[in-house]
């Protein structure tokens, strides 16, 4: 059976012509925003699968992005190792939309059974508006 | 047809004289920089073709062997799916081909977009208000 | 072409003998010598034997895979060597990323006096080379064990 090496989320994941060579930039670890719902412009996964020499060539697969078990985004898509040990697999969203903070979690499943999954934190940064609104006045009461 | 200047041979050369293993000369051959040259600059048929002739000559020198292996493995690794080589031809042909298969990864990309309501969904962002937002869609799908 | 090679418990090991060297690779030999202008060029080319039948072999054959290698090293009980307590006589395997065994020397100077040990190696079907650990073409790999035989 197939299984992951690796997977992450990142700003972007980008693939030189040249070389083959993947480079990550800016992997995501947190997200915050001051109002929602909050628009990740572009956001890529990768993961990088391996199977042995017995195993098929090809999974059908599922990759899916949750916010605390509520899916924003489904895609199907087909792993196919086309005749190599090792699969890489990138996915580029342009527009993610995240309604509220919460657990953002990027999985790929492969034949409902494997999963390659990464998740960071969404939450919600403080404005100068609402600590004004949250420190209470020390003024006394005018009676 | 990819031109091969006199520095390139020379580097060509130098690796299959120094090589001791099928790895090593898999390696330096990479280090060279030409074979994504020959891929660049050549056509899968151009390629083939050229391997073919160099390797049905029995006596090779070195400069030839260099471009006999250096052909090889711009086929064996060829993003358009070039028709697979007798590796045999050459004597460590088989290896490189199996370190190919071994050490390198088929890869996929794959571009979610959203729909035409990217530029309204960053307005209503902007509003803060809450509302039901359609999930992307997938726009382009790139394989390779 | 290839001779008798046998591990101390009688395990067949690949080797192949070459004989021919062409004018133009006892051209391309000296070439090298420039490449590595600290590196002392021991003997003349050969293609009778690699690294590996260098420093396995007594200079008979060559050893090309890795297999083989692995083979001498368990059978004969070969054991690493941590670097600070590297001694002449004690062999250097220099690997690549992904673990292929693409070159082999002998050591032949270490101490405090040195930075890195000096090694005896052959390089392809150039000659033998005594060079600094590190001053050596690239294509063998970055990585390097050193090697005793616990006899």
């Amino acid at each position: 059976m197939i299984r992951p090496l690796l997977c992450v989320a990142a700003e972007s994941v980008v693939r030189d012509t040249t070389s083959g060579s993947i480079s990550v930039f800016n992997i995501l670890e947190s997200v915050s925003g001051a109002g929602f719902p909050l628009l990740i412009q572009k956001a890529a996964f990768l993961a990088v699968w391996e199977r042995s020499s017995e195993d098929p060539q090809s999974y059908e697969a599922r990759f899916a992005v949750t916010l605390a078990g509520t899916e924003l985004l489904r895609q199907s898509v087909s792993v196919n190792f086309r005749d190599k040990i090792r699969n890489r697999t990138l996915l580029t969203v342009n527009g993610l939309v995240v309604p509220q903070p919460g657990k953002l979690t990027f999985s790929l499943t492969v034949s409902d059974e494997v999963v390659a999954s990464y998740a960071i934190d969404v939450t919600a940064t403080v404005t100068a508006t609402d600590e004004a609104d949250a420190i209470p006045s020390l003024a006394p009461p005018v009676a | 047809m990819t031109k091969l200047t006199r520095e390139d041979l020379r580097s060509l050369a130098r690796v299959v004289i120094l090589a001791n293993t099928a790895p090593s000369l898999y390696r330096g051959l990479l280090d060279t920089q030409i074979i994504p040259l020959l891929k660049r600059g050549s056509s899968v048929a151009e390629l083939s073709n050229y391997y073919d002739r160099v390797t049905s000559r029995a006596k090779r020198t070195e400069i030839e062997l260099g471009i006999a292996y250096a052909l090889l493995i711009a086929l064996l690794t060829h993003e358009d799916g070039a028709p697979t080589p007798d590796s045999a031809r050459l004597k460590w042909g088989p290896a490189i081909a199996e370190l190919i298969t071994r050490s390198t990864a088929a890869t996929q990309s794959i571009v979610i977009t959203d729909g035409p309501r990217a530029a309204s969904v960053t307005q209503e962002q902007s509003a803060s208000s809450r509302s039901s937002l359609p999930p992307p869609q997938v726009g382009i799908v790139l394989v390779d | 072409m290839s001779i008798r090679l046998e591990t101390s418990a009688r395990t067949g090991i690949d080797n192949h003998q070459e004989t021919e060297l062409s004018a133009f690779h006892l051209n391309w030999s000296r070439d090298i010598g420039r490449q590595h202008p600290a590196a002392k060029p021991r003997t003349a080319p050969s293609a009778k034997y690699n690294c590996h039948g260098l420093t396995f072999a007594s200079r008979r054959t060559s050893i090309e895979k890795s297999a083989g290698i692995r083979a001498i090293l368990s059978d004969d009980t070969y054991e690493e060597v941590a670097l600070k307590d590297v001694l002449p006589g004690d062999i250097v395997i220099y690997r690549s990323e992904t673990g292929d065994l693409n070159h082999s020397g002998v050591v032949v100077e270490c101490g405090n006096h040195l930075v890195v040990p000096i090694v005896c190696s052959k390089w392809g079907s150039a000659g033998e080379f005594v060079h600094g650990l590190n001053d050596r073409p690239s294509l063998y790999g970055p990585q390097f064990v050193f090697y005793r035989c616990r006899r």
